[in-house]
């Protein structure tokens, strides 16, 4: 059983994304936080769900920049080598290029159409899994 | 000269004369003293012969002894009236010859006396008379004063020859000395004449000298020069005159001066006085009227200056006339060209300014008056700083230093001050004056009067920042619309397709059909949207470097992104013959995506065929992309070129951004884009990139 963790504000996204692992056909056990701060804590203190197996990471989230939550994350010695998907509506090379310099394991605009939105996000948990 | 000589020779005679008559002189009297002396030895001898013969007769008795005593005694007295006749010139003593003449008389009285007393009282009488010793005494007188007179006259003699020979050498040394100095005279009269003679050659020279050295100025002269007799008939005319007159080589001596021009006036054409006419009539120096016209021999008309003078002989009676024409073509051309300069220059709406090296105004033109508000008299004298504000003294008098250094100045924008106080912006165009001598003397200025232009500068440039502002607002809000819209619309979307998917036959049909025509809504919506961001992109995209490529790759990769379409359609797109080019390749791959797009979106009937083609002009390339669709009317033509802005209604295809991609694309690349159409004929879109050496690829 997989643990996996998405920073997101937007809820119809976690669906998707639920979505999206269920059709995948990998086992997993998804945990949700709104926004950054939520996040900060969740992964602080991991007692509380244990090591995330993957991230799904928001970029424009309240509270807490995206970018700045994942630089936290690669510099704390016990998530430095839980993958992390940025999923994010942005297209900007920037973006992708910074996000890539701080640890992203996946770089990903979020899909406008469902078909694309599913087989994207499956084939990107079943890859960071390792399944 | 001659005179010295003839008083030389004067002299010479004279001393000759002189001396040749001492010589004579000297020379009479010593035959004289000769005489004398032969007459004092015979008148002595004659008295020995008769003493001789009173002896004879004495001693004997007998007469024939008395023969020589007579001869002697009749030849005795002759020969002493001879000498007294001899003995009587100035230095003589005249008792010298008395006395002898008185001895030889006693003498001859003894004898007379002994020879009658022998005769009469015979001998021993006789011998007594003897024995007296009285004719003895009267002989030894007579010997003793003979004997002193010859002695005397040797002596005599002997001076005279000496002082002849004195005169003879005196005359010979006059002689040499003179001829000595006669010849020295006469080599030095030679040498004068001599050097009289050259002088005389040289001065004729001299004189044919200055005769050709007048001809020839007057042969070279710039001006034309003609003199004529009193009736007006030529005498000489110089190569510039008969040029004047086009009378070519032809001898125009002779010939009568109104034969071979005519002067009329420049503007009535009226006849002018003849200057012959006018020369004689006048008899002094005259010149011709202004406005004249030289009409030559092959009725060419040349304006003309002339003057013209008599000539006068010694007696000052006029002989004739010297005229004088100059072609002044030459000069009424830069006159004329000089009024139309201070023309322009007046009536130039700029004002045109000259001043000396040290700034004092030297002209000062309307246009100035106009735009500083100075008059032109109260300007000039004065220093050109009175324009200087008083931030600008020192950029006026550093122009003036580069223009001393022979620099110029364009177009330098500035500010300077009127009469009253008011600012005027202007253009200075300032050049230095520079005289024959290539020496810089002063500036001209030209300064435009630009306060309006400055103003209408600034209004623009305050519209183009506000416009600047607006449209980065727009593009700003444009990107953000467009962007934040995406994100709700991308939920919507997949909610509805998610819906759809899992509820599909769970609802009755309307639900579906209700649930079709969001999802249409929806995702024409997601392509309105994707096509503005695509566009907002492209005008917002920050400068991406060129890059040199093949037009023809970025045709191939439009096509190929196209290929479905084409698929579809049945589309054909031939390509001519394309350059490379310096461009941003996406974004041109991008421009010809949309045009090929269009061509087979908005195809009529028939297959759709495009064909793209390119061809150079001036400093660009001009790519046509042209299809045999339906066209777009003459009023549509630069309509759909905008925003949203569509031609065909609720069509599915299009979102009105594609066109409006293109033309930013175009007009970020320094080009344009237009399209040449007619309605059902087809359209050609064509859009200009800027290439420095256009050329095929």
């Amino acid at each position: 059983m997989a643990r996996v963790l998405i920073v997101e504000d937007h809820v119809p996204d976690v669906y998707l994304v639920k979505e999206a692992l269920r059709s995948s056909g990998v086992q997993f056990e998804l945990t949700h936080v709104n926004d950054g701060n939520a996040a900060r804590v969740y992964l602080i203190d991991v007692t509380s769900g244990g090591i995330p197996d993957l991230i799904f990471l928001d970029l424009n989230l309240p509270k807490a920049d995206g970018m700045e939550l994942l630089r936290m994350i690669r510099t704390w010695p016990h998530l430095a080598k839980v993958p992390v998907a940025v999923l994010t509506s942005s297209s900007s090379p920037a973006d992708k290029e910074k996000a890539y310099r701080l640890g992203a394991n996946l770089f990903i605009t979020k899909p406008a159409s469902l078909p694309e939105f599913l087989s994207t996000i499956g084939g990107a948990a079943k890859q960071l899994l390792g399944s | 000269m001659l005179g010295i000589a003839a008083l030389l020779l004067l002299a010479m005679a004279a001393l000759f004369f002189r001396d040749w008559g001492a010589y004579r002189r000297a020379s009479a009297d010593a035959d004289r003293t000769r005489e004398i002396l032969e007459s004092v030895g015979r008148l002595f001898s004659t008295v020995q012969d008769a003493e001789t013969g009173q002896r004879g007769y004495l001693l004997t008795g007998q007469e024939k002894y008395l023969t020589p005593y007579n001869q002697a005694i009749q030849l005795a007295s002759g020969e002493m009236a001879r000498l007294k006749g001899l003995l009587n010139r100035p230095n003589d003593h005249p008792d010298e010859a008395l006395r002898l003449n008185t001895l030889l008389d006693q003498k001859l009285a003894e004898l007379r006396k002994t020879v009658e007393l022998r005769r009469n009282q015979g001998f021993q009488t006789a011998l007594d008379e003897v024995l007296t010793d009285r004719g003895k005494q009267y002989m030894d007188q007579i010997r003793t004063l003979c004997t002193g007179i010859e002695t005397r006259e040797y002596s005599a003699l002997i001076d005279g020859s000496r002082e002849e020979t004195g005169y003879a050498r005196r005359t010979e040394l006059v002689m040499i000395s003179g001829s000595a100095l006669l010849f020295v005279f006469l080599i030095a009269a030679s040498v004068a004449t001599n050097r009289a003679v050259l002088a005389r050659e040289q001065s004729l020279r001299e004189t044919s000298e200055a005769r050709d050295l007048l001809q020839t100025t007057l042969a070279s002269i710039g001006d034309a020069v003609v003199t004529t007799d009193t009736e007006g008939r030529i005498v000489f005319a110089n190569h510039v005159a008969r040029a004047l007159f086009a009378t070519g080589d032809a001898d125009v001596s002779g010939r009568p001066l109104d034969q071979l021009f005519r002067i009329v006036n420049e503007h009535t054409r009226a006849r002018v006085e003849s200057p012959v006419t006018k020369v004689m009539r006048m008899g002094e120096v005259v010149g011709l009227a202004n406005h004249t016209l030289l009409i030559a021999q092959d009725g060419a008309e040349i304006p003309i200056d002339d003057s013209g003078a008599p000539i006068r002989d010694a007696n000052g009676a006029i002989r004739g006339t010297v005229l004088v024409f100059r072609d002044i073509t030459g000069r009424k051309r830069a006159e004329d060209a000089a009024r139309l300069l201070a023309h322009v220059v007046e009536s130039s709406d700029d004002a045109i300014i000259s001043t000396g090296l040290d700034g004092v105004v030297t002209s000062w033109n309307k246009g100035a008056e106009r735009i500083f508000g100075y008059s032109a008299s109260e300007m000039i004298g004065q220093p050109i700083f009175v324009l200087a504000p008083p931030d600008r003294a020192l950029e006026m008098s550093g122009i003036l230093k580069r223009i001393a250094q022979g620099q110029r100045v364009d177009h330098f924008d500035s500010v300077r001050l009127g009469k009253h106080g008011a600012l005027v912006n202007v253009s200075l165009t300032i050049s230095p004056i520079i005289d024959a001598a290539g020496k810089v003397v002063g500036a001209s200025k030209i300064a435009r009067d630009i306060t309006e232009r400055t103003l209408a500068a600034k209004a623009i440039e305050q519209q183009a920042s506000l416009l600047a502002r607006s449209n980065a607002d727009l593009q700003q809000f444009t990107y953000a619309a467009s962007h934040d819209l995406q994100e709700p619309l991308r939920t919507v979307v997949t909610f509805t397709q998610l819906l759809a998917e899992r509820y599909q036959g769970k609802l009755d049909a309307e639900a579906n059909e209700f649930m079709g025509y969001v999802i249409s809504a929806a995702t024409r919506m997601r392509l309105l949207i994707t096509d503005l961001l695509n566009y907002s992109r492209i005008v917002h995209h920050d400068d991406v470097p060129l890059k040199e490529f093949a037009v023809k790759d970025a045709v191939d990769l439009a096509v190929h992104n196209l290929q479905l379409a084409i698929q579809e359609s049945g589309a054909v797109v031939e390509t001519g013959p394309l350059p490379t080019l310096r461009a941003d390749k996406v974004q041109m791959i991008q421009l010809f995506q949309n045009l090929i797009s269009n061509a087979i979106k908005y195809r009529a009937s028939q297959v759709p065929i495009v064909r793209i083609s390119a061809e150079p002009a001036s400093h660009e390339w001009v790519i046509a992309v042209s299809d045999n669709g339906v066209g777009i009317p003459p009023e549509y033509r630069e309509y759909i070129f905008g925003l949203f802005k569509r031609l065909h209604g609720h069509d599915q295809a299009g979102s009105g951004v594609g066109l409006a991609i293109c033309k930013s694309i175009a007009e970020r690349h320094g080009g344009r884009i237009w399209v040449e159409s007619e309605t059902g004929r087809g359209s050609t879109f064509k859009f200009s990139i800027p290439g420095k050496e256009p050329r095929t690829a």
